[in-house]
């Protein structure tokens, strides 16, 4: 057993640090009072190789560990989280389903816009009606001759009007249940993609999430991803990797809620001393730190995991269950730590606030990753 | 022998009032080194404490590192100076070090103070950016110092004294490297180094036409000092570099130092810590200045200048 | 050309905190890391071979695990490293002595870069000194550089002054902060540079035992206790608070 990073992911953390600090952090603010989406940070990262992280040098990526992707998008999240989920889609629910279930054709065509940065992917699942039970979708594909026409729409697609690649999800044989839906590669610009209304969110307000819908739209036969019907399994197989990234964000947010309150703890003087010395202080600090080095174990073990190849659908859920429930509470106990002026937008845990709770719902809710976790343990 | 050295006047004049100091209580003679053309009347330094003036005749135009290493070198030898004292501007800066290498010997650089201690020379310098004052010793003679200005006062002027002057060629061998151009820094004029209040700008600043709003402030304090941080200086340059405070800018001790919109590197810190008291002015609650401050204002600077400056007025008036 | 980077791992001096009991700096359990100029200096040699061919050396004296850092340096562009391993003692003349030996056994050399001093104990003498141990030019301070086959001239920030120089080759020079913004490497680079040497070196095979010749007797802390009163209330409250301070002090003139 080895707790330690080895030097490369060392290296990596010491980079990504560096790049949050200089160009996420003075504009992360900014972004989220404007609600604005971080294409400057995103053209940047696309430059230090953060675009494709997973994706193999041959396609144009770094082709790099999960447990190194995990230590990218902490270190990103702990300074914007709405950056921290718009990198983890793209890499995690986009640029790695093609890799595993493209066709050679498919990875040589996509897979190094997505690497370079050229496009931001887009995974689009959910539905109004289908949320955790995404077999409930409605949004159907049909062939015609050499194309799919596909006809439906999708709700709280993370970064929907910004990308130009999604992996897109229709029913192709409604009579065959979960096993009768498919993923397709859509690219935005396909006539009948259109971008509905932008939703109005409480946190991560810099990754815009957007409803999307499609009308007639023609996708080319050779987009299909996988198999006809293999969609609900790549589906769910591509979100264990997603949850990977959710837990890397939360475990970033709940870290920088605990740098920012050790400092603010001991600068504020309140009788004449340091709240820090307070152990009514101490104890919600200790909590927090405790938790948060649980998240990055379970979250690091996933990753491993992932990298060992076989099934990590547990230890994901386990990692993405915990470590969002964890951000929730830290961000919480964060704005408690700073009083009346945590309660303001004039300090960082405000927003750590509104961006953690996220954390518990996307990519599976909390009550989701516990039936993940109860099937597995209860056999 | 002590041996002093600097190409300002002005400096050698206060280092020989530290080098008189240090060679009565080691019992020994202090010498004044010259190279190449002085303004200054050599029986100056006299007058003001030396015992000997060594002036090294030279062809070189002005000072050039390589060339003037080793006529100090030279004079070293004639002399047989133990203890050397070299002012601390960029010249003696690297100066000295090149000298101590030739010599194989220690060298202490901006000293903070300079004394005997059980019969050694005995330097103390601050590091970890000011976070801490490491006291050396030499183990080896010579001893190579550099000193700051303003560190020691000069000696009054004694009629009385005198002394001998040596004037005498001191060989040296040419360096293949030679100075193209020397360009005076535009510069203001602005001595923040003696300033007793200093209003200083940072990056908080949007404009170089908003620095006026520090100015304004300014008017209101003795002096009307301004100060920046390093990014108005040496990168987008809406100050020339005399008004710079920091570690490889000016380092300052004001009666009173108003940071404003600056966020507190520690680069920044190690230039004005010494200040009697520190204000900060920054939009940001958790801008580092205000672990630096005593009083601190959390605010846009662009509202909270124009108060400032009514309310300071209102009270003096 | 050949290029050879100098560079230092030091402790990150922001964290460094005073033990009130001992009024000693604690520096156990501090980040380290690359000395910030040092990265300038890797930054402007990778910048010269990128413009004129060659390959950029960096050496280092210190701690052996200070490998992890200098990967950073293979990472950012430079092609090899040496470390000397040698025990921080602040006496500039040994480690001096050790540079210079190691930069002798290398192929040879036209381009020396030192930071214009290590953060930590900001001296400013080890480029001084090696140049001086190398038997070359020292251009300190420069700002500015440009290279060509022949000769380079560089620009030095004196403050008051600003001196053009001009060298041949080999010469040395140390870098301000201001002479470049360093590169953060890639992913792809910080894996790339895991396949690039790093020699260490045993320091008895460059020289003999070196008599020291300085030592540093003692590390006062120099604690820096300010007031903190931070006034956040509305704006002119807060102000009218100020100014009456600063009045009790006396600092209003």
């Amino acid at each position: 057993m080895d707790f330690k990073l080895n030097d490369n992911q060392k290296m990596i953390r010491n980079m990504v640090r560096d790049f949050a600090e200089k160009e996420i952090e003075p504009l992360a603010a900014e972004l989220d009072e404007k609600e604005e989406y971080p294409h400057e940070i995103l053209k940047k990262m696309a430059g230090l190789g953060l675009l494709g992280i997973l994706v193999p040098a041959e396609y144009g990526g770094a082709g790099l560990d999960t447990v190194s992707y995990a230590i990218v998008i902490e270190e990103i999240s702990k300074k914007c989280a709405s950056t921290g989920v718009i990198t983890s889609v793209h890499n995690s629910l986009v640029s790695d389903p093609i890799l595993k279930y493209g066709t050679e054709e498919q990875k040589k065509k996509y897979l190094p816009l997505l690497a370079k940065g050229e496009k931001i992917g887009a995974f689009s699942g959910t539905e109004a009606n289908a949320g955790t039970d995404l077999g409930a979708m409605e949004t159907t594909a049909v062939l015609d001759g050499d194309h799919y026409v596909i006809n439906g729409s999708k709700m709280f697609i993370t970064s929907g009007s910004e990308a130009g690649i999604h992996i897109v999800f229709a029913i192709t044989d409604k009579s065959a249940g979960y096993k009768g839906i498919s993923a397709f590669i859509v690219e935005s610009d396909t006539e009948g993609f259109e971008v509905g209304s932008i939703f109005d969110k409480m946190g991560i307000h810099a990754s815009l999430t957007a409803e999307l819908i499609f009308e007639d739209m023609r996708v080319p036969k050779e987009n299909l991803l996988g198999e006809e019907g293999e969609g609900f399994k790549i589906a769910l197989a591509t979100l264990d990797g997603g949850r990977i990234g959710i837990a890397a964000q939360a475990v970033g947010i709940a870290q920088r809620a605990l740098e920012e309150s050790i400092e603010y703890s001991q600068q504020r003087q309140q009788f004449g001393r340091p709240i820090s010395k307070f152990q009514a202080i101490q104890w919600k600090i200790a909590d927090m730190a405790t938790n948060i080095e649980a998240s990055r174990l379970l979250l690091h073990r996933a990753a491993f995991a992932k990298d060992q190849g076989g099934r990590f659908s547990k230890e994901a859920a386990m990692a993405k269950l915990f470590a969002s429930e964890t951000a929730v509470k830290a961000a919480l106990e964060g704005v408690q730590i700073h009083g009346g002026y945590g309660y303001t937008k004039e300090y960082v845990v405000e927003r750590l606030f509104r961006d953690a709770k996220i954390t518990e719902i996307y990519e599976g809710t909390s009550e989701a990753q516990r039936m993940v976790i109860a099937k597995n343990v209860i056999k | 022998m002590v041996l002093i050295y600097s190409n300002d006047k002005k400096l050698n004049m206060e280092m020989l009032s530290k080098g008189r100091e240090l060679a009565d209580e080691l019992g020994k003679k202090v010498t004044v080194a010259v190279i190449g053309k002085s303004d200054t009347d050599p029986e100056e330094y006299i007058k003001q404490g030396a015992d000997k003036v060594f002036v090294a005749d030279t062809d070189l135009e002005s000072f050039k590192v390589e060339e003037y290493t080793e006529i100090l070198a030279g004079i070293i030898e004639k002399t047989g100076v133990e203890t050397i004292l070299i002012s601390s501007d960029k010249d003696g800066k690297e100066l000295a070090p090149r000298l101590a290498s030739m010599m194989d010997t220690g060298c202490v650089t901006e000293c903070t103070d300079v004394y005997i201690e059980d019969g050694n020379v005995t330097a103390e310098r601050i590091i970890y950016s000011g976070n801490a004052v490491a006291v050396e010793r030499f183990i080896k003679k010579p001893h190579i110092l550099t000193v700051p200005a303003k560190l020691f006062d000069p000696l009054e002027v004694d009629d009385s004294r005198s002394g001998e002057i040596i004037n005498e060629k001191v060989a040296y061998d040419e360096s293949p490297s030679k100075i193209l151009k020397v360009q005076q820094m535009e510069c203001e004029g602005v001595n923040v180094e003696d300033a007793t209040s200093i209003v200083s700008c940072g990056r908080g600043f949007k404009n170089k036409e908003d620095i006026k709003l520090a100015e304004e402030l300014a008017k209101l304090l003795p002096g009307e000092t301004i100060g920046c941080s390093r990014p108005l200086s040496a990168d987008l340059k809406w100050m020339t570099e005399d008004h710079w405070i920091g570690l490889s800018g000016h380092k300052v001790k004001p009666k009173i130092y108003i940071a404003i919109g600056i966020s507190g590197q520690i680069q920044h810190i190690a230039g004005m810590r010494d200040s009697d008291i520190i204000v900060a002015i920054n939009k940001d609650p958790e801008a580092l200045i205000f672990k630096s401050a005593d009083y601190g204002v959390v605010g846009d600077l662009y509202e909270v200048l124009p108060k400032l400056v009514d309310t300071i007025k209102a009270k003096i008036s | 050309m050949n290029i050879i980077v100098c560079a230092k791992e030091v402790v990150d001096v922001s964290e460094i905190k005073i033990d009130k009991n001992t009024n000693k700096p604690v520096l156990q359990g501090i980040d380290k890391k690359i000395s910030d100029i040092d990265k300038n200096a890797v930054e402007e040699a990778v910048r010269i071979r990128e413009k004129l061919g060659g390959k950029v050396t960096v050496v280092s004296v210190g701690p052996s695990e200070a490998r992890e850092y200098i990967k950073e340096l293979l990472a950012m562009g430079a092609d090899e490293a040496k470390i000397i391993p040698y025990p921080d003692t602040g006496d500039y003349n040994v480690v001096s002595t050790l540079l210079a030996a190691a930069i002798n056994n290398l192929e040879g050399y036209d381009i020396i870069l030192c930071g214009e001093a290590s953060i930590d104990l900001f001296s400013g003498q080890m480029g001084p000194r090696l140049a001086q141990k190398l038997g070359v030019p020292q251009i300190t301070y420069a700002k500015k550089i440009d290279a060509e086959d022949e000769k380079l001239t560089a620009d030095r920030d004196l403050g008051d002054k600003k001196i053009t120089t001009e060298s041949t080759y080999p010469v040395l020079l140390s870098v301000t902060k201001e002479i470049n913004e360093p590169r953060l490497p890639s992913l792809m680079e910080i894996l790339g540079a895991a396949n690039k040497p790093i020699e260490v070196v045993d320091h008895s095979s460059l020289v003999g035992e070196e008599d020291p010749v300085i030592e540093i007797i003692d590390v006062k802390g120099v604690s820096m206790e300010r007031k903190n009163i931070i006034f956040d209330d509305d704006l002119d409250e807060a102000v009218k608070k100020l100014v009456d301070n600063l009045a009790k002090d006396g600092a209003l003139g």
